[in-house]
């Protein structure tokens, strides 16, 4: 195996680097103190082409590579992760069943100005009954004549409220339970959706989480992605992807949590030295560089399965169990070679340190991560 | 129209280190297309997008400088030069402007050349103008503004205590100020089709030059960390206003308060 | 044939050219020929040690444009070393002169020392982190910036003067709308008190506590790049450093200024260097004398005051 980046996703790595710094880092800590979704970020995001980044240019996409946006996800959240989750979920879960399954008319309709940036995209399958239980939702779809009727309410919604395009998931058949849930695509305004309360977050506060409530919500029939009964199946194939997005998260959340507390350990005195002559803080560096890198192995690994095209479940599991775990850790010692210093908000890594402990929960907790990979040994 | 932009893979000073014993470390620099470079290159990205212009990109580096040249094709120009050889990495201005000038005589003399106001690195401020008069053509220096028209090039110089328009027909060598624009961060789209653009190794076998035109003038004696000689008395004692009154006191003892 | 030549298009630099040329001279044992443009400046420069002076008779307007005459006059002499005047125009000028007699040219010279043979330049590199020293070959131009060297000093010293009559080529180029830069106050590079603004202000209404500060102690104010460039709250002719103004004031009292490399090279020659910034680790205490680590909202008004 060779992580060698190929010269094109070297430039890319940089190029989301340089993205990154100039406009998602000035304003990080801001959001999270403010909890302000970041709209002039999506503006630059779409001017620099990056909203449908791994799409067919044909639907105006800009046919990158998985990998290369995996790296992109990782520098942002580098440097701020509510920015990296508002973008991974429009890309990788919002887009990814209407590409995947949807018919041509939703693509031109959905994908095309979502591609553009024009829409920002979500993605609802959480319920307040059915989380890990993602098969147990009650939300349900009626077909009636032209069209089919929303009931029901989702929770815990990134980019809910925000967003303009959502993919969501209802029962089209409640008597089948998870062979009779169906994907839907719901466009913001659309009488009978309302956006119920705003969480209010320990982490990833920039990016905005809310309740979807659907009462007796009329959507025309073609809103339909692929065929009826599927959506369990679109939904966990989209959450594998996603999965891979989240780890990368997680990854780029360690990486600035380490390069703090280097930096930190050089800069600070005590007895007389830089801290970072001691060693017990070089121990921790070690432990934490280590970490991190294992964690890319396995995160770029997946990124790589997936754009091959073969079965990543697994891959996309591991990386992301590992790396939140490893994401917890660094952002630990980050704080803990920073002393008093790291508790404090000053400091970017107590943000750091917020916003890693999502990544072990959403899109499949760690608990579920470890199910896919014992289920694939055990198959 | 066309125009050829040259520029510069340089060492990123921010990972410079200096060691105890003034050494210079760079083992630990990351690589990067100098900053005053980017605002030629963006002046000649914006004179393709508004003027038409065909632009190409030029460099002379050494092997590592391959790296750069996709970088550069995603901030605009549509092929990149590079003059490759191990020369590089022990130049000065005399031989890289012999380098450049042969290498652009050989692709063809273009309507405009640009560069930035000197290399982040070494800041030699030379190689455009020794550029110009190796071509015999003018040389615009020091530039805030350009406006190209038919076959002239009007400039707005800003030279210390004046400013002044220099207009120059085609063909000139125009270096820029970085006030002059706001380099953009490519797009996805661009960093991706740069890939795809040409890229031409030229040998300096090829450029005819001789011995002499390739020898370095000066000699580098020495590259030393420059020591910062200050007193580096930092007031930590006391409420704000204790602080400010020992350092007034401070002032005033050296006669400044 | 040998000698020092030096040039600059602005008399009050040549003077202090000659400063630097007269130390060379002495240890090179060479004569100091002066290139000018006006026969009236010849007397001043004699007295202030030149031994040859040649005067260049012409009216045209454009300095630069005089490139390949002082070249052709220069590979005629064959000097040892040139002096240039290390002005923007100054260093265009001997960039061309440099190329047209394939010679080695240093910028930015802040020393220059001879002995024996052998002449060694001292300038700055990586924006100011290095110092690069230099053996120059024969006939190397040099440029060092204004105000480097004080102007020479004047004696009874004789020389003589060559009238020149030339014809520079006019290239083609024509120059035209020549505005001097108005400096709002006076200019930063020659005051001899600073403050500077940088990003650390939180916006332009704290310029107010740089100008009430700058009002109490008769100084100017002065800026980093990111606030003329970015913030436009001063004009670009105010930033210090690296590609904007090098200054050396008696005081210079930074708030709010991180003090990278490339801000430090233009004002790490002032006398007294007082920096208060709210990070401990800026570099900027490193390139100070005095450094109060606070909010500069809290400081500097208290430092105001305190000034009486
Ligand atoms: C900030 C944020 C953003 C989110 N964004 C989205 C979004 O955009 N779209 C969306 O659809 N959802 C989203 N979610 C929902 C998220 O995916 C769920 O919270 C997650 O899947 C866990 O579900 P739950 O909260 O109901 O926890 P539960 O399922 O109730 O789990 C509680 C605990 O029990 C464990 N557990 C549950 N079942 C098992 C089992 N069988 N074996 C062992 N352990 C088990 C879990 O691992 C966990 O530790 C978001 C959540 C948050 C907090
Ligand atoms: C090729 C190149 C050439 C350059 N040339 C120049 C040049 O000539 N001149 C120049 O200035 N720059 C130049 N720069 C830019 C330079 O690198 C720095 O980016 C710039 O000097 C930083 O400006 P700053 O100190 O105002 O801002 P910052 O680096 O952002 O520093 C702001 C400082 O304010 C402090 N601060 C914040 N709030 C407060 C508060 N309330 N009270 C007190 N302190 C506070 C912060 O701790 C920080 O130290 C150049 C850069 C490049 C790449």
């Amino acid at each position: 195996m060779d992580f060698q980046l190929t010269e094109e996703q070297a430039l890319v790595q940089q190029n989301a680097r340089e993205f990154a710094q100039t406009y998602c880092e000035p304003i990080a800590a801001e959001i999270d103190k403010t909890g302000r979704h970041p709209e002039e970020t999506i503006k630059q995001l779409i001017a620099h082409d990056y909203m449908g980044m791994i799409y067919p240019e044909e639907y105006g996409g800009a046919e990158a590579d998985y990998l290369s946006y995996i790296l992109m996800v990782e520098e942002i959240s580098r440097v701020c992760a509510s920015t990296g989750i508002i973008y991974s979920a429009h890309i990788s879960l919002s887009m990814n069943p209407i590409y995947k399954w949807g018919s041509e008319e939703l693509k031109q309709k959905y994908l095309v100005p979502m591609c553009k940036g024009e829409k920002l995209g979500a993605f609802a399958l959480t319920e307040p009954g059915a989380g890990t239980d993602a098969a147990s939702g009650t939300c349900t779809a009626t077909l009636d004549g032209a069209e089919y009727i929303l009931n029901g309410t989702k929770c815990f919604i990134t980019n809910g409220g925000i967003a303009d395009v959502y993919t969501i998931f209802a029962l089209t058949d409640p008597a089948k339970g998870v062979k009779g849930l169906s994907c839907f695509v719901v466009e913001k305004n659309t009488p009978g959706f309302e956006i119920g309360k705003h969480e209010d977050k320990m982490g990833i506060r920039g990016s905005h989480t809310s309740e979807l409530i659907f009462k007796n919500c009329h959507i025309p029939k073609e809103n339909l992605v692929g065929e009826e009964g599927k959506g369990f199946k679109y939904a966990m194939m989209t959450l594998d992807g996603g999965r891979i997005g989240v780890a990368a998260q997680a990854l780029g959340i360690a990486q600035g949590a380490l390069d703090e507390a280097v930096k930190f350990a050089k800069e600070r005195v005590q007895f007389g030295k830089p801290i970072a002559t001691k060693q017990a803080i070089q121990w921790m560096l070690a432990d934490m560089e280590t970490q991190l890198q294992a964690a890319r192995f396995l995160v770029y690994n997946a990124a790589e399965t997936a754009g091959r095209g073969v079965a990543f479940s697994k891959e996309a599991a591991m990386a992301k169990l590992f790396a939140a775990e490893a994401a917890e850790f660094i952002c630990s010692k980050a704080i803990q070679i920073h002393g008093g210093y790291g508790f404090i908000k000053d400091f970017k890594v107590e943000r750091f340190y917020r916003d890693q402990r999502i990544t072990a929960i959403y899109e499949g907790t760690s608990e579920v991560q470890r199910m896919v990979i014992a289920g694939s040994l055990l198959r | 129209m066309k125009i050829i932009v040259c520029y510069k893979w340089v060492p990123d000073e921010q990972d410079i280190k200096i060691a105890a014993d003034l050494k210079v470390d760079m083992s630990m620099a990351k690589w990067k297309i100098s900053e005053y470079d980017k605002n030629a290159i963006e002046e000649a990205a914006l004179q393709a997008e508004n003027n038409a212009a065909e632009v190409t990109c030029l460099t002379f580096g050494t092997s590592k400088a391959k790296q750069s040249l996709k970088d550069a094709l995603s901030r605009g120009p549509e092929k990149a030069y590079w003059v490759n050889d191990a020369k590089a990495e022990n130049t000065d201005g005399f031989v890289t402007a012999n380098i450049l000038a042969a290498a652009i005589k050989k692709v063809g003399i273009p309507d405009l050349i640009f560069f930035g106001e000197g290399s982040e690195d070494s800041y030699g401020q030379q190689v455009g103008p020794r550029v110009a008069a190796l071509l015999d053509i003018p040389a615009l220096t020091f530039v805030t503004k350009t406006a190209v028209k038919d076959d002239a090039i009007t400039t707005t110089r800003s030279i210390g205590n004046c400013t002044e328009d220099v207009t120059a027909s085609f063909p000139a060598v125009v270096c820029m100020l970085p006030e002059i624009n706001k380099p953009r961060i490519p797009s996805l789209k661009q960093v991706l089709k740069a890939s795809k653009k040409p890229v031409e190794e030229i040998k300096l076998a090829d450029l005819g030059l001789s011995d002499a035109e390739l020898t370095v003038k000066n000699k580098v004696k020495s590259i030393q960390g420059f020591v910062m000689n200050r007193k580096n008395k930092l007031y930590q004692d006391g409420s704000s206003a204790e602080k400010v009154k020992a350092l007034v006191s401070d002032l005033a003892k050296e006669g400044l308060a | 044939m040998a000698g020092i030549y030096i040039y600059s298009e602005e008399q009050p630099v040549t003077e202090q050219l000659l400063t630097a040329g007269k130390t060379l001279a002495n240890s090179l044992n060479e004569k100091i020929n002066v290139i000018d443009f006006s026969e009236q400046d010849s007397e001043s420069f004699i007295k202030k040690g030149a031994d040859h002076v040649l005067c260049l008779k012409s009216d045209h307007p454009w300095p630069e444009s005089y490139a390949q005459i002082i070249a052709d006059i220069l590979k005629e002499k064959d000097p040892t070393v040139v002096l240039i005047g290390g002005t923007l125009r100054g260093k265009t000028t001997a960039s061309i002169i440099a190329a047209k007699l394939q010679t080695g040219l240093v910028n930015n010279a802040f020393a220059i020392e001879g002995s024996g043979s052998v002449i060694e330049t001292k300038r700055i590199m990586y924006s100011g982190i290095a110092v690069c020293t230099e053996e120059l070959c024969h006939g190397s131009i040099v440029t060092i910036e204004p105000r480097t060297f004080d102007a020479a000093q004047d004696s009874d010293h004789q020389g003589d003067t060559e009238n020149i009559d030339i014809q520079p080529e006019a290239k083609t180029i024509t120059v035209g709308n020549v505005c001097p830069i108005v400096h709002q106050d006076n200019d930063i590079a020659t005051a001899e008190k600073l403050v500077c603004v940088g990003r650390g202000l939180s916006d332009q209404n704290d310029m107010k506590l740089a100008e009430e500060l700058a009002e109490k102690l008769h100084a100017q104010i002065c800026c980093t790049r990111s606030v003329a460039e970015d913030y436009h709250w001063l004009t670009t002719d105010k930033y210090v450093g690296l590609s904007g103004a090098k200054v050396k004031p008696n005081l210079y009292i930074s708030m709010g200024v991180s003090g990278q490399v490339q801000h430090v090279a233009g004002m790490r020659d002032s006398k007294v260097i007082v920096a208060v910034d709210t990070n401990e680790n800026a570099p900027i205490f490193a390139a100070a004398d005095y450094g109060i680590v606070g909010d500069l909202h809290e400081i500097i008004p208290l430092l105001t005051k305190e000034l009486g």
